[in-house]
């Protein structure tokens, strides 16, 4: 699983060191396991602000655990209702502007074991981690954790955490000239306490029903060797999983690989072109999502992640096929 | 003086005439001769008068062109044409994306120490910049499932993929 594969590479190095110390540099690694574990566990319900490149949006989220179920509902305040459900790990993005429903399940009972089998010395290798100072965000005290790379094939992060709970209040994603690329923080957060009900329960879903649902999930899909593979790739960023998925209308598989330095992580989707399909070689920039895509013999390579624009392009241009 | 040459190393091939142009020196070791003088033609220019500048970066190009992927892949498996109808409709009726580009600068903080060179850009970086295509939607909420990011961060990290895409389409270039 994803989250104890992550669990474990950020808390095993921690065992012995029950009591971090303020110099230790367990420490803030000790505080990443904290907010993985605050993520899935707290009720919490608050209004965040999202913001990617030059735009903005605001959104409520409403999270609680509750009878081994994990329950969790966000819906973008500003312009169409967009909403995403989850419900332990499936989850539902409702889009009313295209009447579409994405259902996607995250990755569970496969592991990163490249990242794990190295432990927190991988993240380590690649990131300078360090705790800041004790900041207040949205009215809570947080602690500062940072994550700069250590060279330019990755963003750098700064993640303020509740000094209780762990919860991420804010989090950023730096260049390597330091500008911010993205931002998400909380305006206003309840922590703990009963979560209303109605919070957690979708709202388009009773609209849903003659939307067009797409099934992402992995089922279906499977581990293979598909034969594509990256040549020549980006320090630090090691393959996670190699799939098949049917993430396409017309059925034709599309092969999914995975690469991840422990943080980040790049996906290169690999199929035939379809009708909306182009040849020439493309990229585009969200935020901090990059994509890239180019022809290699009859197939689009399409690589994405919350990578810099030179790092998806290096992973296109080090995709290459043998037979398996 | 081969003017393919010049143009790509100014920068001024698509991707297209780029690869052809590489294919063409790959096979003409003439070319590759060439495309070192122009660099030093291009560094005596730069240097002014009187300096005297050596360079030969065939090595460099050759190693290049040795690292160029090889091309063997399966034959991308034939869908029948009428799948693509419903699809092509589909896909006009769906609102997109806007572009993203300008970085938003808020807090400006020293700049780090970084203990590697910045990445240089491939050779073959001439991709043409387009709004995020609603086609890659789907592959982000399909990415979104195996990244990190979502341990840390639950849902909040899905909020990249139902973010709002302008009214003006984005769709990849034909």
């Amino acid at each position: 699983m994803i989250r104890h594969a992550v669990r474990l590479l950020l808390f095993a190095p921690c065992l012995a060191l029950a009591q971090p110390s303020a110099q230790s540099p367990a420490e803030p690694l000790v505080w990443l396991n904290r907010m993985a574990e605050a993520a899935q566990t707290l009720d919490y319900s608050g209004t965040f602000v999202f913001q990617s490149g030059t735009r903005s949006e605001t959104s409520r989220v409403a999270h609680a655990f509750e009878g081994g179920r994990e329950i969790e509902r966000l819906e973008v305040l500003d312009g169409t209702p967009r909403e995403i459900v989850r419900e332990n790990d499936e989850v539902r993005c409702y889009l009313p502007d295209v009447k579409r429903v994405l259902v996607e399940k995250r990755v569970r009972g496969r592991s990163f074991p490249a990242l794990v089998a190295s432990g927190a010395q991988a993240l380590a290798a690649h990131y300078a981690v360090r705790t800041g100072g004790v900041e207040r965000v949205a009215g809570h005290e947080a602690q500062l954790v940072v994550l700069d790379a250590k060279d330019a094939w990755r963003y750098s992060h700064r993640l303020w955490a509740e000094v209780r709970s762990g919860l991420i209040l804010k989090a950023q994603i730096l260049d390597d000239r330091q500008r911010l690329v993205e931002q998400f923080t909380f305006t206003q957060l309840a922590i703990g306490g009963a979560v209303d009900r109605s919070e957690l329960q979708s709202r388009q879903q009773a609209l849903a029903g003659e939307w067009q649902t797409e099934d992402l999930s992995i089922a279906g899909g499977a581990e293979v060797a598909s034969g594509w593979r990256l040549r020549d790739g980006v320090p630090g960023f090691a393959k996670t999983h190699e799939m098949r998925r049917l993430l396409r209308k017309d059925g034709v598989p599309v092969t999914h690989l995975v690469f991840s330095d422990g943080l980040a992580a790049v996906s290169v989707f690999i199929a035939p072109p379809d009708a909306e399909s182009s040849r020439k070689p493309w990229s585009s920039a969200q935020g901090a999502i990059n994509v890239h895509t180019r022809m290699l013999a009859g197939h689009v390579v399409t690589v994405l992640g919350e990578v810099p624009p030179a790092t998806a392009m290096k992973i296109a241009n080090g995709i290459e096929y043998r037979k398996p | 003086m081969d003017e393919q040459i010049s143009m790509l190393m100014d920068g001024e091939l698509d991707a297209a005439a780029a690869r052809s142009c590489l294919d063409r020196m790959r096979k003409n070791r003439n070319l590759g001769e060439e495309w070192a003088l122009f660099h030093l033609i291009g560094d005596q220019l730069r240097a002014g008068s009187g300096a005297t500048v050596a360079i030969d970066c065939s090595r460099r190009v050759a190693g290049r062109l040795a690292a160029e992927p090889a091309t063997f892949v399966p034959r991308p498996a034939v869908v029948p044409a009428r799948i693509w109808r419903p699809v092509s409709a589909a896909a006009s009726i769906l609102g997109v994306a806007i572009v993203v580009w300008a970085a938003l600068s808020l807090e400006p903080r020293p700049q780090p120490e970084f203990s590697a060179s910045a990445p240089r850009l491939p050779l073959l970086a001439q991709a043409e910049n387009v709004p995020m295509p609603d086609a890659s939607r789907d592959y982000l909420v399909a990415h979104q499932g195996v990244s990190p990011s979502g341990v840390l961060q639950g849902v909040g990290a899905y909020v990249r993929t139902v973010s709002e895409r302008g009214a003006e389409g984005g769709m990849p270039p034909r």
